[in-house]
């Protein structure tokens, strides 16, 4: 048997639909279609009833059009009397609230639409369009504040918990003044950005992890003390049924102010 | 006389339903709830008529109201199974598998294989593997992405597997050897 595809087309001649059944539910077809047609209201095709209702329908979409230039205009005002730059992100509208101090944000707008990349993934394209390269991440990274974000897409129906197969991951850094990336894959045969060692390394980091409270209950945090790398705040806010948005956030700063600052991106 | 859209539309029916009713049969795996689950899809697709443009694309768009259609069934099942069920009891309307459906020995291997998986992933792994629709196909039909069919068309290709080794494991080993 073969082990990949073991069921090509047999349950085409395994499963016999009774000889007659086509032919008995095609007459019940005519007969609904019959009374369906008898049940059609012949106003419905009277002309001016027509027209009247397309400019019923215009007038509402120009209410609709005019209502949410209006609304945009808005918004746009706010955002500029703030002194502040918004960017949105797969559903997740990321505001920095705190000055941008140690945050130098990179040209983002270039930057593909995450779920996009994901779809049709074309590394030398998207290189080229953003200006970015592939780090290898490490960690023994010593720097005022790194911030990082990926999107993970799990299977439907599998909570991240219960999932254990290969997760396609992509993980983004903001460096000095250059955003950077990495499109990662989780399964055993792929080629692994880190090794065994340092795995196990990253793992022993994580464990003098502390969790923060949020009040967005689609978002969990870990403290992780990064000893003389600073601290790291390990975020993941669920943008949607089968998304999860990972942040990172790592500083030498106060403790505090980096909590303030994760804050900031998950609680408005 | 039949009009020209009534012709065109009962050509499909004759080209498309066995293939239809196989697919929901699969996914419900009730061969009376099939039946009525494909006639309403056939129903649709006739209200829908003036907006099929591309008339090669014909089958993936049966398939894609099919879908929909038993995705709705499950959205309802749960609230009106039993009343649905205790009426077709009483009204004595209920047919049997076998005056719907003949399976033979290696078809109720596969049925029972399915059934060990989710009504997605049995979709998913039917539409791929037994109806042979192509990974773009199947994502249009299922309005997934490719990278969603994939994913989930390995799971399930998995879980498959697992059950069939299972089973195979069953008839090769006694009983006693494998206390």
């Amino acid at each position: 048997m073969n082990g990949r595809q073991p069921l090509d087309y047999k349950l085409e001649d395994e499963i016999i639909w009774v000889d007659g059944r086509k032919d008995i539910v095609k007459e019940q077809l005519r007969e609904e279609i019959a009374k369906k047609s008898r049940i059609r209201r012949p106003f419905l095709n009277w002309e001016p009833l027509k027209v009247s209702m397309s400019l019923v329908t215009v007038a509402l979409l120009c209410v609709l059009l005019i209502g949410d230039i209006t609304q945009d205009k808005n918004g746009f005002q706010e955002i500029h009397q703030a002194g502040s730059v918004s960017h949105t992100w797969h559903n997740l509208e990321i505001k920095p609230v705190l000055p941008p101090v140690d945050v130098k944000w990179g040209k983002f707008e270039n930057f593909p639409n995450m779920v996009n990349s994901y779809k049709n993934f074309d590394l030398v394209e998207s290189q080229k369009r953003a200006s970015f390269h592939i780090m290898r991440p490490s960690i023994n990274i010593n720097m005022p504040l790194e911030i990082s974000r990926g999107v993970i897409e799990y299977p439907p129906f599998l909570t991240a918990k219960e999932f254990k197969g290969p997760i396609t991951y992509w993980d983004i850094w903001h460096r000095g003044e250059k955003w950077v990336y990495v499109n990662q894959s989780l399964a055993d045969n792929s080629r692994q950005l880190l090794s065994k060692k340092e795995k196990k390394v990253m793992a022993e980091i994580y464990s003098n992890a502390q969790f923060i409270p949020f009040k967005n209950k689609d978002a969990i945090a870990v403290l992780t003390d990064l000893g003389e790398n600073g601290k790291r705040i390990s975020m993941y806010v669920k943008s949607n049924k089968y998304q999860v948005i990972d942040f990172e956030i790592r500083g030498n700063i106060n403790e505090e102010e980096l909590i303030k600052l994760a804050k900031s991106y998950v609680e408005k | 006389m039949e009009s020209i859209k009534d012709q065109q539309f009962f050509q499909w029916y004759e080209d498309f339903s066995g293939s239809l009713f196989k697919y929901i049969y699969t996914i419900v795996q009730e061969p009376q709830t099939a039946e009525d689950l494909m006639q309403e899809t056939f129903l649709k697709v006739y209200e829908k008529y003036d907006s099929i443009h591309d008339i090669h694309k014909v089958k993936n768009f049966l398939f894609r109201a099919a879908h929909n259609t038993t995705m709705d069934f499950f959205r309802k099942e749960s609230k009106i199974k039993k009343l649905v069920k205790a009426l077709k009891k009483e009204n004595g309307c209920h047919l049997s598998t076998e005056q719907i459906v003949e399976i033979k020995e290696d078809g109720r291997m596969i049925l029972n294989a399915l059934k060990r998986l989710k009504p997605t992933q049995r979709e998913v792994f039917v539409l791929r593997k037994i109806k042979g629709f192509s990974i773009k196909e199947t994502a249009e039909i299922l309005d997934w992405t490719e990278a969603k069919v994939k994913t989930t068309l390995h799971r399930a290709t998995k879980a498959i597997e697992n059950f069939l080794l299972l089973e195979d494991e069953a008839i090769e080993w006694p009983s006693t050897v494998r206390l």
